[in-house]
């Protein structure tokens, strides 16, 4: 294979992806800020004892819960990108690196267990090379499955080590 | 009342092998460098680390709290991740108020990790960390080593960033 020039790269700038669909349950945003330490009754719900049924409808998603519903799209669907040959971008996903992120909710709806299902869409925003490593940035937006309501704006970068693309 | 300039610091841990498994079970990144022994030496890591994001998450949730005590609305936070942890390691989370503008608090957070490797009683040492016996202190960071007399002893300790992170907070 030929070796890929800093134009090369410039083809995947604007590419979308998704949506990824991830269910929301409230027994898992419970979960998520127990593990983080985070026992706000905004955000967390002791379990009943005995045989009764919790219930996590009070609860929202912390914020930090995104990194659920988006870091994982980051590996799995950059994977999948192919050039105008349908070559991939990715040449070993082994060599990727996740270096960054950032949640944002401005005009953002609360997320809470009756949302049920969150759909994340992504976008390659910016990649280049530099430094022997290629740097990717990737805007993820999720939402409901009619996009009428926004959870979270997320952007996420990370690098493919040499070898890696 | 939030000011410029004001600051806090947290200490989580130490981090724990449970603690990072019940992360990787509430969060579904079972990556097996972070679960899986065998595995995380097998990919050269000497060991399984903990998740950025669980690092991350801990400051997240300072910064809620932080936001409640400011009866503000956290909207924006962020990391960029600079260094692993390790089970064993405790994190200081550090809060400080950089600015406030149009009634929105701009906060950055720093977030080290404290690898404790060895505690030294009358210069002989009575206990040896997992950090210095697995030798998880890289020849770079030796640098970062250093000492604290505590109601134990001297502890030795290599302390480095993890993440450099920001956010934002709206004041009502």
């Amino acid at each position: 294979m030929t070796e890929r020039d800093e134009e090369y790269f410039k083809q995947f700038i604007g590419l979308e992806f998704g949506s990824d669909k991830y269910r929301i349950k409230g027994k898992n945003l419970s979960a998520y800020s127990r593990a983080i330490g985070d026992l706000n009754p905004k955000f967390f719900m002791e379990k009943p004892e005995g045989d009764e049924k919790p219930d996590y409808s009070k609860i929202l998603a912390h914020p930090g819960y995104a990194a659920t519903y988006t870091i994982p799209g980051l590996l799995m669907r950059l994977a999948e990108v192919v050039d105008s040959d349908g070559e991939k971008l990715v040449k070993s996903i082994g060599k990727l690196l996740h270096t960054s992120q950032e949640y944002n909710y401005d005009g953002c709806e609360p997320l809470t267990q009756a949302d049920k299902k969150v759909f994340t869409k992504g976008k390659i925003v910016d990649i280049f090379v530099k430094g022997e490593r290629l740097w990717v940035e990737l805007l993820y937006t999720s939402t409901n499955k009619e996009e009428t309501k926004t959870y979270c704006k997320t952007t996420i970068k990370g690098l493919l080590k040499k070898g890696g693309f | 009342m939030v000011e410029v300039g004001q600051k806090i610091v947290k200490i989580d841990g130490p981090v724990t092998r449970e603690l990072i498994l019940k992360y990787a079970k509430a969060s579904g990144d079972n990556n097996p460098i972070h679960i899986n022994e065998e595995f995380a030496i097998k990919v050269k890591l000497n060991g399984v680390i903990a998740h950025g994001m669980l690092s991350f998450g801990l400051g997240a949730r300072h910064l809620s709290d932080f936001a409640v005590e400011c009866n503000g609305t956290l909207f924006n936070l962020g990391c960029e991740m600079r260094g692993m942890v390790r089970p064993g390691d405790e994190i200081l989370t550090t809060i400080t108020v950089k600015g406030i503008q149009d009634n929105i608090a701009e906060i950055e957070m720093i977030q080290n990790s404290r690898m404790s490797l060895n505690l030294k009683k009358d210069g002989t040492v009575i206990k040896i960390f997992e950090g210095e016996e697995r030798g998880w202190v890289s020849e770079k960071e030796k640098h970062l080593i250093t000492t604290e007399e505590t109601a134990e002893g001297t502890l030795t300790y290599r302390e480095a960033l993890v993440n450099k992170g920001w956010a934002k907070i709206r004041l009502s």
